[in-house]
């Protein structure tokens, strides 16, 4: 028992927020990743919480999803979830258009409610096994991607490609994104102390 | 001085007339003629009596000083003087030759009574303007700038007078003199009312009148026509093509505008006129200024005006704002009131104990508000007000931190209680140390009743922040893991260890086992006679499938009260033990009290299962994670007014109670159908999973010792197994299903496993070459190893049941082919064999095939009927040749003897028979001879004594004994006839009868 305490307090947790607007496949992705399994049917999510633990690059922490609402009846509730995440996958449909021109405001909103613009995020074009029905063109995304200064990765959570390889690439830029975090709050601290010494 | 009436007036206009225009009436005065032959064409039109100034211009300049003055003073004054002052005149009017139309003054002398022209006189061309003062008698005409002013008492005869000379100005002028204080038109009806007073007179002066004027006009019509028509028509120059109307116009225009000057003239020269001028040019000036005045006001005014629409306006917009003002107060006060927190709110929320009742009573309501504080029904415009989204993030503080400490409250409590419960366990185990371990898993969750307490926050904590509480139910399976994870783990150990029958008491249905025994009895074979040894492995085989059947009654009672049937018939095992004491590993002597595997196994599940369904259960409905339907209800209730959504949370919270007001087993014990979405199937899977982590293994665990010593078990525990998979596939117990269905398998491969083993040793079987006796144990083994599965199949007619029934035909084919091989050496290499070693191959078929059949055909198993009788056709098989071989031992030469006539009959005819040397009448007696009614009985003795040597089986030997006999009598029959056919006329017999022959077999019989 006590061994599996101080795992848990050790091991890092990372919490990934998927966002994006209804019906991209936001919950397929997280079960696909969770459960390996791929669900057909369709059941308008308001939030669901999963926690995993995973071992990333030879490091073992717990990633907890929270796969949100698309809907925009539940946009009101989004503002909070937001404050929590370490880091986004912003997913869209390639065979949806509208979905890819949403992603802007959710990226948007993401930013303003961090109040950063460097926040871990990644562009994630789903269903890619429907290329018949592509609307989203790859080059069109990967501008987008370049404009927000992220990835773009288009993944299937039905056959399931790219699924694990995109959680992997989030946790990764999360981790990053942590380890800079020290190093900057170090460094703040210095600058901080330099600053009394001036005053 | 007075003005003389109208016929004084017309008298005076006679004699004037008469004196100086004679031409006109009878001239009197000679003296005259030459004058008036001159004034011959003159003509008088008309007199006006009037009184003239005597001083010239004086008086009257001073008078029209006064006049100008307007003082009515002086106006009288001078008036006076006037009076005196005047002389009569006549004016008249005179129109003469060529049309020269003159004024003339002419006066009286008053004595002689003469009338005479005075010099003065003036041209009608020359009068520049005349005007006609209406108060007082006067009128004046300007000549050329020169204004003379008459007073003429007499209305009529002025307004006449005036009027002719307008209407000759009008006539004759081109350019119209001014008329002051009258016109025309005024002027004629001034004329007109006259005439009308004095038709008579008038009328016939104006028709004098006018043929005068008719006459002078036609001569000056004449004169016009012939002068100026051409000039005229020269100076407009006018041509006859042209347009008539349009001279006409041009014509008239010309007339209009010289009408228009002629009156102008008249104005201008008129003084008065031009002082009224001046006067109205002072009055208009004044208007002016008053109209400037007017105007200024005016503007004043409008000025005024617009400063009090601007007034107006500013106060409607006031007005608006003001009410602008209150709707945004109202708005604002009533936001005020939504967006404000009773403090008491967030002190319960910050500190109130969240480990008493009451304590969470209060914070539940305190999160509702705050929750409904949050969720406010406030639009979109309103929502960005920063103040508001400030106040909203700050609300969502509240929420983080009570979420915080509410997760952390309830995870510590849990950890406590878990903690405490360990502790009792620990507690209870060193008490009760090892003197009575009890098989018994806590069948409740204390903490259960913890988190049960924090229903209501955790689903609210649900609403308000999924991570947290999806952390908070990790963190709750981590605890409850480590104590179910401890629970079973002791369970189990202490069920595999002390609990669990380590076999079924018998061995023998196991094949290795068979081997290895055998391999013992071959190496006592040396020591002992095998018939012995194989005889007392039959036995003991026999006592323990009588005791087998009595455990399996046994069984059948324990099962049919299963829940309380912990324990097994303790004399049962008692009893198992002392007879089988060799066999049994030596138990610890803890416990006697053992459990038949899979008992054990389903005792395991019906002591863990309940938990799991509950545990199920609980996390469904505490932590909400079915609950679509409750999501929506609670997302809905946000957007109604607070006090309906109070009323409506507490409805719902009321509807909820129903559902789950206590913990209560029954209702978390229930089974439901099978939870249709996909994701929550999967999450409540992985929840269970990590909460009884261990189950599986455990189980597994568990199986593997069950089925360690004795893998048939395996087959029983399967059936159970069976029976819950088939209680829960519907179910939403999917997690117990696939544990179960897993360990289900394990236990299939056990089983293979196991009975690949089986086969092996069957096959090994085969091999060994060291003379065979008796029944086989592969054969002896088989029908026990039967007994062994059917009991554990319990009746069961599924999967497992299947899996028995082909291991059935695979075990039998392979005993079969174990047989086949044996048999195959006679069959195959006849004469390598000696007669002996085949003799001993049938009777060990016969033998194997008799018991397999007789023990396999009483337990009437459907799978195995092939199999029984293709033992049974072997075994008829061996038996004839056992028979054969027997009975040509002994009576030899007697069967071959008969069996020589009987192939020579297949060629010959049975008369020819006796021909034959070899079969002559004489061998035949000497056979009989050797096979006399002694000879009989005592070969059939020998074979009766080989009989009992060569088996084993008491039980067969009647039987084989019987057939042998019925096999000789056939014989002996066959040869009664051969001989009755073949030598019919030698009366030669046979020494018995087959009477006697019966008798013989009944004797041997009671002699044994």
């Amino acid at each position: 028992m006590g061994k599996k305490k101080t795992q848990a307090t050790t091991t890092p947790i990372h919490k990934i927020i998927m966002v994006g607007a209804g019906g991209v496949g936001k919950s397929a992705l997280t079960l696909q990743y969770m459960y390996g399994d791929f669900i057909e049917e369709y059941d308008p999510t308001k939030a669901d919480s999963y926690r995993k633990k995973v071992v990333n690059d030879g490091e073992e922490c717990f990633i907890d999803i929270l796969d949100t609402a698309g809907q925009e009846e539940y946009a009101a509730i989004r503002d909070n979830y937001y404050r929590s995440g370490e880091g986004f996958m912003c997913v869209f449909s390639i065979t949806e258009a509208e979905s890819f021109a949403q992603s802007q405001e959710f990226r948007d909103q993401i930013c303003r409610i961090l109040d950063n613009e460097d926040i871990p995020l990644l562009l994630v074009g789903n269903k890619c096994d429907l290329a018949h029905l592509r609307k989203v063109s790859t080059r069109e995304a990967e501008a987008l991607a370049a404009e927000w200064n992220c990835q773009y990765i288009e993944t299937s959570a039905k056959t399931p490609s790219n699924v694990n390889e995109c959680y992997a690439m989030i946790i990764r830029l999360i981790q990053q994104q942590k380890q800079s975090a020290n190093k900057s709050k170090s460094t703040k601290n210095e600058n901080q102390k330099n600053c009394c010494v001036i005053l | 001085m007075n003005p003389s009436s109208d016929n004084e007036l017309e008298i005076i206009k006679k004699n004037i007339t008469e004196q100086l225009f004679s031409g006109n009436l009878n001239s009197q005065s000679l003296s005259k003629i030459d004058q008036e032959k001159n004034q011959f064409q003159d003509k008088l039109f008309c007199i006006a009596e009037v009184f003239e100034e005597t001083k010239s211009n004086g008086v009257g300049n001073s008078y029209m000083k006064n006049l100008t003055k307007g003082s009515i003073s002086s106006l009288q004054k001078s008036s006076i003087e006037y009076k005196k002052k005047y002389k009569k005149r006549f004016l008249c009017l005179v129109v003469k030759k060529k049309w020269k139309i003159k004024i003339k003054k002419i006066k009286k002398n008053e004595t002689t009574g003469i009338y005479s022209f005075c010099k003065k006189s003036w041209n009608l061309e020359d009068i520049k303007s005349i005007e006609l003062i209406e108060k007082n008698p006067l009128f004046s005409i300007t000549f050329n700038s020169k204004t003379h002013v008459w007073r003429c008492p007499n209305d009529k005869g002025r307004n006449e007078f005036i009027y002719m000379i307008v209407k000759f100005c009008d006539k004759y002028m081109k350019k119209k003199p001014k008329y002051f204080g009258f016109n025309e038109v005024f002027l004629q009806k001034m004329i007109n009312s006259y005439k009308d007073e004095e038709v008579t007179e008038t009328t016939k002066q104006i028709t004098e009148n006018d043929i005068d004027n008719y006459e002078n006009e036609q001569k000056l019509k004449e004169e016009i026509v012939q002068v100026n028509l051409e000039e005229l028509l020269k100076d407009i120059n006018w041509k006859a093509s042209s347009d008539a109307t349009a001279l006409v116009e041009r014509l008239y225009n010309e007339l209009t505008e010289i009408e228009a000057n002629n009156v102008h003239s008249i104005f201008e020269c008129e003084e008065q006129a031009n002082l009224v001028v001046t006067q109205l040019d002072s009055a208009i000036s004044e208007l002016d200024l008053i109209d400037d005045l007017l105007s200024d006001y005016a503007k004043k005014l409008n000025d005024m005006g617009t400063d009090v629409k601007q007034i107006e306006n500013k106060n409607k917009n006031l007005q608006i704002q003001t009410e602008n003002q209150k709707l945004l107060y109202k708005e604002l006060s009533e936001l005020l009131n939504n967006l404000t927190i009773p403090s008491e709110i967030i002190t319960t929320l910050y500190s109130e104990t969240l480990t008493t009742d009451e304590g969470i009573q209060k914070c539940e309501k305190a999160a509702n508000e705050l929750k409904m504080k949050i969720e406010i029904d406030i639009n979109d415009d309103l929502r960005s007000m920063t103040a508001v989204t400030e106040k909203i993030n700050l609300f969502h503080g509240y929420e983080n931190h009570f979420s915080n400490r509410l997760s952390q409250c309830i995870i510590e409590e849990c950890k406590k209680e878990s903690d405490n419960i360990l502790k009792i366990k620990e507690k209870s185990k060193m008490t009760t140390k090892k003197s009575k371990f009890q098989l018994q898993i806590f069948t409740h969750n204390s903490i259960q009743d913890i988190v049960f307490k924090y229903k209501k926050l955790i689903l609210w904590l649900r609403n308000v922040d999924p991570i947290k509480h999806n952390e908070l139910l990790m963190n709750y399976v981590g605890i409850i893991n480590e104590i179910y994870k401890k629970e079973i783990k002791d369970y189990s150990e202490l069920l595999r260890f002390y609990y669990m029958e380590k076999r079924n008491e018998e061995t023998d249905y196991v094949f290795e086992k068979g081997i290895e025994r055998l391999n013992k009895i071959t190496q006592k074979i040396q020591n002992s006679s095998a018939s012995q040894i194989s005889m007392s492995i039959l036995k003991v085989g026999q006592d323990k499938k009588h005791r087998h059947f009595m455990k399996f009654g046994n069984n059948e009672n324990s099962k049919s009260n299963n829940n309380s049937s912990l324990k097994k018939v303790k004399e049962e095992s008692f009893s198992a033990k002392t007879a089988t004491s060799d066999n049994l590993a030596s138990l610890p002597d803890i416990s006697d009290e053992k459990l038949y595997p899979p008992e054990a196994v389903t005792n395991t599940l019906n002591a863990i299962i309940p938990l799991i369904i509950q545990e199920q259960n609980f996390i469904l409905n505490i932590f909400k994670l079915n609950s679509s339907n409750n999501k929506k209800s609670t997302m809905t209730l946000n957007d109604d007014k607070i006090e309906n959504g109070i009323e409506k949370n507490k409805e719902i919270n009321e509807n909820f109670d129903e559902d789950m007001k206590s913990l209560d087993v029954a209702i978390l014990s229930k089974v439901h159908d099978p939870i249709k979405d996909i994701k929550i199937k999967k999450k409540i899977f992985d929840i269970m999973n990590s909460i009884f982590e261990n189950f599986k293994n455990e189980l597994i665990n568990i199986v593997d010792a069950g089925s360690q010593h004795d893998p048939t078990f395996a087959i029983g525990m399967m059936v159970r197994l069976e029976c819950l998979l088939r209680d829960y596939k519907n179910t939403d117990q999917n997690y117990i299903y696939t544990i179960v269905e897993y360990v289900f398998k394990h236990l299939v491969v056990v089983f293979d496993s196991y009975m690949e083993k089986q086969f092996k040793a069957i096959d090994e079987f085969k091999n060994i070459r060291k003379k065979p006796q008796g029944v086989l144990p592969i054969i002896s083994i088989f029908p026990n190893f039967v007994d062994c599965l059917e009991y554990n199949l319990e009746n069961n007619d599924n999967e497992t049941s299947g899996i028995v029934t082909i291991t059935y035909e695979r075990t039998s084919k392979k005993i079969f082919e174990c047989i086949d091989s044996y048999t195959k050496d006679i069959s195959n290499d006849n004469e390598k064999i000696d007669e002996k070693d085949k003799l001993n191959i049938h009777i060990l078929i016969i033998e194997n095939m008799h018991y397999f059949n007789i023990e396999l055909a009483e337990r009437q198993i459907k799978t195995l009927h092939y199999y029984i009788t293709e033992a049974k056709n072997r075994y008829n098989h061996h038996l004839k040749a056992y028979k054969k071989i027997v009975i040509y031992k002994s009576f030899g030469k007697f069967m071959e003897f008969f069996d020589g006539i009987e192939e020579l009959l297949s060629t010959n005819a049975p008369e020819e028979i006796g021909y034959h040397f070899k079969y002559s009448k004489a061998s035949l007696k000497s056979v009989l001879r050797n096979y006399t009614r002694k000879d009989v009985k005592k070969g059939l003795e020998n074979l009766y004594k080989q009989l009992s040597k060569h088996f084993t089986e008491e039980s067969l030997i009647p039987e084989i004994w019987l057939s042998i006999q019925n096999e000789f009598t056939d014989h002996i029959k066959r040869i009664e006839e051969l001989i009755n056919k073949c030598y019919a006329n030698t009366n030669i017999k046979l020494d018995f009868t087959l009477e006697e022959l019966q008798n013989m077999y009944y004797d041997i019989e009671k002699s044994k």
